[in-house]
């Protein structure tokens, strides 16, 4: 039989680590030198990931990369504006200059940059990924090469992951001048379709890249890609057919099983125009559409996914938004969206809308850049997941 | 653990470490899940030993129990920081293990959440004397633990 003592001893180790868990980053990075043994509790996967959802659940952030320099802004869903405490962890600041949100999982954002990196913007740690082999040694050209990746994770394990996506451009025939046989023509005329042909996945638990033996369920023309969205660990693309009578789809990658799927795309979403975004915990797809009756004005159009089916269910949340060029974020309590609007000077900045139409906040002092590949609003949460191995 | 006493209403008697004896409802006292497998067992007559629990972790812990499904829904929030607002860090403390001990339902968010944000932005000197704990890093190891995430150290209050 268990001692009394004993059993008082585990019942304090339990409420300790109860109120440990609780503790908000800041805090934990201080007491990491209590004792040895709360150091090791902090590196625990399964205690980083509850103190992350304790917190996630408190109060959505979003950090904000701006036109120019190091990140600087984290907004919260009650449109508080709070400066991120900056510590450049990067070896040199064209990385800073450079760099790109490619993503984020888990507190963990995704770094492209003039290499790739992992980075925890709450513990300052970053990680360079070694050079996916494809490009190591580099390719002789890469005039007809598009690469794509995606970050995330298999949410049943504590593990990173990347995926790197090869698109060799194939030459279709110039369909302009079909007859054309001047050369400067040909060559003015140069028509590529993008096929992915290689697969690579790093682990961050292994520190290395596999190639992965797949082929995709469809054939699609990359041409339109950009980096996968995550939600609820699979990453999804939209697919264009490789020829006019393909049907359009939404690629997959279950980052579970590191398989590709597809599911098909709301009917009535008549272009490719649209962007993914996750709402009240669904995968939603959405468009901000100019209303020309009504000058300045835009529909926000929402197609949600029914979860595990492929149930696309159109969705009215918000009335015409004035000026909101691009959408990129909808807080998931209080429904109000993040957008970008513009001063009308060539400048762009962030805003948010609520549903009734008005401005809730413009948030003058963040220039967005309003040709950025990747979305540069992103989900924040405080993690203190390690990404050393040791 | 269970000895006997004077027979009376179907209430349970609970003994703490201090010697008093508490008499409260079958309701109450099945919501400390340690004790629930002690309830089934006992008629009128017996008196449940609680060897670390005293009378004022009790009655704390009765209050709450009894305060919280009294409160209307939107008062809740109200009735726990009400609870816990004039509680001293060592009366904080002895609560805690109360209520570890006892598994009061409910009960152990709330203490595990104060003492959370009683010592978020204490020192890890207060910290460890607040949890008992004994420094095993060596000096060279602990200033180079400090040194990893010094930012960590700022605005960290008086002990």
């Amino acid at each position: 039989m268990q001692s009394r003592c004993n059993r008082m001893i585990e019942i304090w180790d339990d409420l300790v680590g109860e109120i440990l868990v609780r503790l908000p980053v800041k805090s934990l990075l201080r007491f990491k030198c209590v004792d040895k043994r709360w150091n090791d509790l902090f590196r625990k996967p399964t205690f980083a990931n509850r103190n992350m959802k304790i917190h996630e659940k408190k109060k959505q952030r979003v950090m904000i990369r701006e036109r120019d320099g190091p990140p600087r802004f984290i907004i919260s869903e009650n449109d508080e504006i709070l400066e991120l405490d900056w510590q450049n962890p990067f070896p040199d600041d064209r990385v800073i200059w450079t760099m790109e949100f490619g993503g984020t999982y888990n507190g963990i954002f995704f770094i492209r940059s003039t290499n790739f990196y992992l980075w925890n913007p709450t513990t300052s740690e970053i990680k360079l990924i070694p050079t996916p082999p494809f490009l190591d040694p580099p390719p002789p050209s890469y005039t007809n090469i598009s690469t794509f990746c995606g970050f995330g994770g298999d949410p049943d394990t504590s593990d990173y992951k990347v995926l790197y996506i090869v698109s060799i451009g194939e030459q279709i025939p110039n369909q302009i001048f079909p007859d054309s046989s001047d050369e400067d023509d040909d060559k003015l005329a140069i028509v590529y379709t993008y096929l992915p042909t290689t697969f690579e996945l790093y682990n961050l638990s292994t520190n290395s890249w596999t190639l992965l033996d797949l082929v995709l369920p469809v054939k699609c023309n990359t041409n339109y890609f950009q980096d996968g969205f995550l939600f609820n660990g699979v990453l999804h693309w939209v697919c264009v057919g490789e020829k006019q009578e393909d049907e359009d789809c939404i690629l997959r990658f279950d980052f579970r099983n590191n398989q590709f799927t597809t599911i098909d795309l709301p009917s009535e979403a008549d272009d490719l125009s649209y962007n993914f975004a996750e709402i009240n915990d669904s995968l939603a797809y959405v468009k901000n559409r100019h209303d020309p009756s009504n000058w300045g004005y835009y529909d926000v159009e929402i197609w949600t996914l029914e979860q595990d089916t492929s149930c696309w269910t159109k969705k009215h949340i918000f009335e015409p938004l004035y000026d909101l060029l691009s959408i990129y974020y909808f807080w998931k309590d209080a429904p109000e969206l993040l957008g970008m609007c513009t001063r009308g000077n060539g400048e762009f900045y962030l805003v948010s809308y609520h549903p009734d139409g008005h401005i809730a906040r413009r948030f003058e002092q963040i220039t967005l850049h309003d040709r950025r590949l990747h979305d540069p609003v992103r989900k924040y949460v405080q993690s203190i997941a390690p990404l050393s191995l040791s | 653990m269970a000895e006997k006493a004077s027979p009376s209403s179907n209430s349970i008697s609970l003994k703490t470490v201090d010697g008093k004896i508490f008499k409260v409802s079958p309701a109450i006292a099945n919501q400390m899940l340690t004790i629930q497998p002690l309830i089934k067992d006992s008629d009128s007559s017996t008196i449940i030993s609680l060897p670390d629990v005293a009378a004022f972790h009790l009655t704390k812990i009765i209050e709450y129990l009894e305060g919280k499904p009294a409160a209307a829904p939107s008062a809740v929030d109200a009735f726990e920081a009400q609870f816990v607002k004039d509680l001293s860090p060592e009366e904080l403390k002895g609560l805690l293990i109360a209520v570890g001990y006892l598994k009061v339902n409910g009960l152990v968010d709330l203490m595990a959440n104060t003492v959370a944000k009683l010592i978020e932005n204490k020192s890890v000197e207060y910290v460890r004397k607040f949890f008992g704990v004994v420094n095993d890093f060596t000096p060279a190891e602990e200033a180079k633990c400090r040194q990893e995430h010094a930012w960590a150290f700022d605005g960290v209050d008086e002990d």
